[in-house]
């Protein structure tokens, strides 16, 4: 697959499992993209509301990808703006209709779609099938990288033997440690009004000194690992660009 | 290497005749063997504009345009040629080229010839096969089953349909898979051949703006077909592929 700084980025946020943190990765991504000057599309295909939409209202599209249509909108769109990535927070009940429309149309295959990286995060659920279905999935798609991510206040406990395993051999691309948040930061954050992208240019307001400082520990380390994975690096001259 | 006659018919209107006659053009030049094709839906026609180059419009009861395909299949360039057949017509076009001969010198081996029956799913289609089997033996005769158009073939009793299939020669099936119908609908009113929409080219050559997802659903749905007529061996005896085994006929 090509990659480097030519490339379009699509990242896919994904898992098997629901409610196991993919859209606060989509949202840290998104704002770390905006932040980065990536000017990312942002695509919600949630049929239930509390998606990427609510938290990026002006920026979000939403997607029916049950409909030609809606695919239409997510992958055409994403391949008529080139000067701009993508981010689609995909709920788990759609994982296998998406990776097979993707597989069905070519998206993401160098020799139909050149020029696009399909950058997948997935998010790792707590057992052994859950790493399966990330390893599936990557053979499926064969993207041109494959991001494990580790929820720590999803996995708690450490893995057994078989899931270490599986768990290294998935992180051999990549992986993306999301750290705890106390419960008053967690409460933070899921406020629709909050911003990363605003909390790490502005100034906080009104919030207590304890869960500021939790959250900016938290951010700086989620931003780090996306530094080092190479998500934000913009050598291109797509910063004039904007959405 | 002798020539090809490849006709297209069925029996009623709607089954998707034409697009099997465009799909089938389509894999014949994509396998680059040079081919021809006549129109039977005089006067219009409904398979010219998508292959303008190669297609005639005939009216094939006048006996002139009846000379103009079938004096000149050893001469052509073309080693296929296709006649689609006007809808509602394939019992009397076979019958008109049994009386004329051509179906004879089929027999006797001056040319290939296979005849792709389109059908529907209700039981009539399965009086139309038994209608045409005094014309088919000694041709490849090919069941084309066309869920293009969303046809439940489930009305079809099986122990009925093989008894009906039993008594004909070299007959086949193949399955057309289902195309996404937005995707149909976008290649149709284009005008442009399967294989000029997934290239993205507009007409005349030029290049084209159509949607990638309508593209992908054309090309798997070609990749698809493809797989189906690969198992055809007239189709082998022309893109000279190797023998399949072939899927047992019914």
């Amino acid at each position: 697959m090509a990659q480097g700084d030519d490339a379009t980025r699509f990242h896919i946020v994904c898992s098997d499992q629901p409610r196991n943190g993919k859209t606060l990765v989509a949202r840290l991504l998104c704002d770390y993209l905006i932040l980065s000057r990536r000017a990312p599309l942002i695509f919600d295909p949630a049929t239930s509301p509390g998606g990427l939409r609510s938290y990026f209202p002006a920026r979000a599209s939403r997607v029916d990808l049950s409909t030609t249509a809606g695919q239409m909108a997510l992958f055409d769109r994403a391949l008529a703006q080139p000067l701009h990535d993508s981010v689609v927070d995909l709920p788990a009940h759609q994982l296998n209709s998406l990776a097979d429309l993707m597989r069905h149309i070519g998206f993401g295959q160098e020799s139909h779609t050149p020029g696009v990286e399909v950058v997948i995060l997935f998010v790792a659920d707590r057992s052994v099938d859950s790493l399966l279905a990330g390893r599936k999935l990557r053979g499926l798609l064969r993207p041109a990288r494959f991001i494990v991510v580790k929820n720590e206040a999803i996995l708690l406990a450490e893995f057994d033997r078989l899931a270490r395993f599986l768990y290294d051999g998935l992180a051999k691309e990549g992986q993306l440690i999301v750290p705890k948040l106390d419960g008053a930061a967690t409460a933070a954050i899921e406020d629709k009004t909050f911003s990363f992208r605003r909390f790490a240019e502005e100034e906080p307001r009104g919030t207590p000194d304890q869960v500021t400082r939790g959250i900016e520990a938290f951010l700086g380390r989620v931003f780090r690992q996306f530094e080092m994975l190479g998500l934000g690096v913009d050598s291109r001259p797509r910063a004039a660009a904007g959405i | 290497m002798k020539p090809t006659l490849i006709l297209v018919g069925a029996d009623k209107g709607g089954v998707g005749k034409t697009t099997l006659s465009r799909a089938l053009l389509d894999f014949i030049a994509r396998k680059d063997v040079p081919a021809r094709a006549f129109d039977t839906e005089y006067p219009r026609g409904s398979l010219k504009r998508f292959h303008p180059d190669i297609t005639e419009v005939i009216d094939f009861t006048d006996v002139a345009d009846q000379m103009k395909v079938l004096d000149t299949l050893d001469s052509t360039d073309a080693r296929v040629t296709l006649i689609d057949l006007k809808a509602g017509n394939l019992s009397l076009s076979l019958d008109t080229f049994d009386r004329i001969g051509v179906l004879d010198a089929a027999r006797n081996g001056q040319f290939n010839l296979g005849l792709f029956h389109v059908v529907g799913s209700s039981i009539a289609s399965l009086e139309e096969i038994s209608e045409l089997a005094r014309y088919v033996n000694g041709m490849e005769y090919i069941v084309a089953r066309n869920a293009v158009n969303d046809t439940n073939f489930f009305e079809w009793d099986q122990k009925t349909y093989k008894k009906y299939f039993s008594r004909l020669n070299s007959a086949h099936e193949i399955d057309i898979p289902k195309l996404n119908e937005m995707a149909y609908e976008q290649v149709d009113l284009a005008g442009l051949t399967f294989k000029d929409f997934i290239d993205n080219k507009g007409a005349n050559g030029a290049a084209g703006n159509h949607s990638f997802v309508l593209r992908g659903y054309v090309r798997k749905w070609c990749a698809d077909l493809d797989l189906e007529l690969e198992r055809l061996q007239l189709i082998q005896g022309l893109t000279g592929a190797k023998p399949i085994k072939m899927a047992a006929s019914a």
